[in-house]
C-alpha cells in the first residue's frame, strides 16, 4: 500500500509539480527567427549619405538623415513608431559591407555562373503573364516553370536573347549588360547630368506651375543626337548605349529644386535641418544660400520652409525614336510647417 | 492589496480596431491559438471594454472613430490602460497623410502606456509589452478621494 502512495507521489512530483514551478515559455514561441527582418541596424560610419534608402522607403517619416556635428557624418536614422520593417532600405543600400542590417533575404542571393557572358537575363515575377512562350522559344531548356513562377537557370543560358524576343511584354524578361560596368555608369551619369541641364534652362518657366496643381505639366524635349556623340567617345557600342538609355528613362524619377532668394525671409529653419549642409547662412551677407552641388534632393526643407522658397517639383522620362520626352510636375508632397 | 495582486495576474483586455489593414489584429488573433496560448499568461480577451482592464488599440484612428474611442474608453473601469499596437497607432504608418481622415497617433485621442511598434509586430512583442506595462499601470492607480 505504501509502495503505491509513494508511486502515485513520485509520479506527481515529476508530471505536474515540477513543470508547474519551473514555468517556462517555449524559446522558439519568444525569439525571433534569425531570417526575420527586425528594424535595421544602423552603423554610422559606413554610411557615405547617397540618401537611396530616404527614397526606397515606402512609409512616410520612418527613415530620415541626420546630420551629426561632431564627426561631420550624415547616416540615416531609423523611427521605429512607422517603420514597417519592409527591408527596403537595406536592400539599395549600395555601401559594402552594408551600412543598414536586417534579417537575411535569401530571395537576393547571388548564383553561380560558368560561362563567359556579356548579357544576363532574369524575369521578372511579377511583370510575367505566364504565358509560356519563353519556354517554348528557349532551345536549351534553360528556362524552368516551377510553382506558377517562370526563371531562368544562369548556370544553363547561353544569352541568344531568343526568350526576350518571344516575350510579349515589356519589361518582363529582363536584359543587363555585365561587362564594362564602370563604362556604363559613366553614361548614365552623363545622360543624368545633360538632363539636368535641359531641364535648369527652364527654370524660369518652372517656378511659374502653381503649387499642387496635378493638371499643370511642363513637357519639354531632349534629342539624343549630342549626348550620343558623347556616349560613343566613353564606349563605342550603340546596342549598349540605346539600352542603357531606355532603362534610365523608364526608371528614372527626378526631383528638381527649385529656390527663390526673394521669398526668403532668412529664418535659417532649413539651415540645421538639412543633412549634408548644402544650406548655409552666409554671416557677412546675412542670406541663406544653397549649394546644388552638394544638394541631395531629400526634399527636406521643402518640408520645413514655411514661406515656400524651395519649390519641389518630379521629372519623369520617356524615350521615343531617339527624343527623350521630359513631364514635369508639382510634387505631391505635402508641407510641414 | 488582494485586488492588486489579483489585477497583475489576471489582464482582461478588449481589441478595439479603428481602422487599418486588420494585419494587427489577426496578429492578436494569433495569440489566442494553441501556439501561443494567450491564456496561460493570465490575459482573458473580451469584446466589451466594460469588463476590462486593458484595451488594445490598432488602426489609424479613422475620422468616425476619433469620438467613439473616447466614449470607449471612458466606458473601461478604472484603473485601465491602454496598448497601441502597430505602425498605424502610432504614427499612422502607411495610411500618414496631412488630412482630418487620419487621427493617428492613437496618443493624440486617449492616454497611452505602451506602444509596440512593427507592421504587424510578431504576436510574442504584443503579448510581452502586455504582460511587462500593463501591470505596472494598473497598480500605480490610486482611487481619488
Amino acid at each position: 500500500m505504501s509502495s503505491v502512495i509513494w508511486y502515485l507521489y513520485e509520479f506527481a512530483r515529476k508530471t505536474w509539480i515540477d513543470r508547474f514551478l519551473n514555468a517556462k515559455t517555449d524559446p522558439e514561441i519568444a525569439e525571433a527567427p534569425s531570417r526575420f527582418r527586425d528594424f535595421p541596424e544602423v552603423q554610422k560610419d559606413l554610411c557615405i549619405s547617397c540618401g537611396a534608402c530616404v527614397f526606397s522607403c515606402p512609409s512616410q517619416g520612418a527613415i530620415k538623415l541626420v546630420r551629426d556635428e561632431e564627426r561631420e557624418n550624415i547616416f540615416p536614422v531609423i523611427n521605429k513608431s512607422s517603420c514597417i520593417r519592409c527591408g527596403f532600405c537595406v536592400e539599395v543600400c549600395p555601401t559594402e559591407p552594408k551600412t543598414l542590417k536586417t534579417g537575411e533575404n535569401y530571395l537576393i542571393m547571388e548564383e553561380y555562373r560558368i560561362l563567359p557572358q556579356e548579357k544576363v537575363y532574369i524575369a521578372d515575377e511579377y511583370l510575367c503573364i505566364r504565358c509560356k512562350k519563353c519556354l517554348e522559344a528557349c532551345k536549351i531548356g534553360a528556362i524552368n516553370f516551377k510553382d506558377n513562377v517562370i526563371s531562368i537557370d544562369q548556370s544553363k543560358c547561353v544569352s541568344c536573347g531568343d526568350c526576350i524576343n518571344a516575350c510579349p511584354v515589356k519589361g518582363a524578361i529582363k536584359e543587363t549588360y555585365i561587362i564594362n560596368i564602370d563604362e556604363q555608369k559613366e553614361i548614365i551619369n552623363t545622360l543624368i547630368k545633360s538632363l539636368e541641364g535641359t531641364i535648369n534652362l527652364e527654370v524660369e518657366r518652372i517656378r511659374k506651375l502653381p503649387d499642387h496643381d496635378p493638371d499643370k505639366i511642363i513637357k519639354l524635349e531632349y534629342p539624343l543626337a549630342d549626348y550620343l556623340q558623347k556616349a560613343r567617345n566613353i564606349i563605342p557600342n550603340d546596342e549598349m548605349i540605346i539600352k542603357t538609355v531606355e532603362k534610365v528613362t523608364d526608371r528614372l524619377k527626378m526631383n528638381i529644386i527649385t529656390w527663390d532668394d526673394e521669398k526668403c525671409n532668412q529664418c535659417r529653419l532649413c539651415v540645421n535641418e538639412c543633412p549634408t549642409g548644402a544650406i548655409k547662412y552666409d554671416e557677412k551677407i546675412g542670406k541663406v544660400e544653397r549649394d546644388p552641388e552638394k544638394c541631395l534632393r531629400c526634399t527636406i526643407c521643402y518640408q520645413t520652409c514655411p514661406f515656400g522658397v524651395p519649390g519641389l517639383y518630379v521629372a519623369r522620362f520617356l524615350l521615343k525614336n531617339n527624343v527623350i520626352l521630359i513631364t514635369l510636375k508639382p510634387s505631391q508632397i505635402p508641407i510641414r510647417g | 492589496m488582494i485586488k492588486e495582486f489579483i489585477r497583475k495576474r489576471s489582464i482582461h483586455v478588449c481589441l478595439v480596431c479603428t481602422g487599418g489593414c486588420n494585419g494587427c489584429d489577426i496578429e492578436v488573433a494569433a495569440l489566442l491559438s494553441q501556439r501561443y496560448d494567450l491564456e496561460q499568461y493570465g490575459i482573458y480577451y473580451h469584446n466589451n471594454p466594460r469588463e476590462s482592464d486593458a484595451l488594445l488599440v490598432t488602426g489609424t484612428v479613422a475620422k468616425q472613430w476619433q469620438e467613439k474611442l473616447v466614449e470607449f474608453y471612458n466606458k473601461v473601469p478604472e484603473p485601465k490602460a491602454v496598448v497601441a499596437i502597430g505602425a498605424c497607432a502610432l504614427s499612422g504608418g502607411i495610411f500618414q497623410q496631412e488630412s482630418d481622415k487620419v487621427g493617428a497617433p492613437v496618443s493624440d485621442v486617449i492616454p497611452v502606456d505602451a506602444e509596440v511598434p512593427g507592421c504587424p509586430p510578431r504576436p510574442a512583442e504584443i503579448a510581452i509589452a502586455v504582460l511587462k506595462y500593463v501591470p505596472p499601470t494598473l497598480a500605480s492607480y490610486r482611487r481619488k478621494i
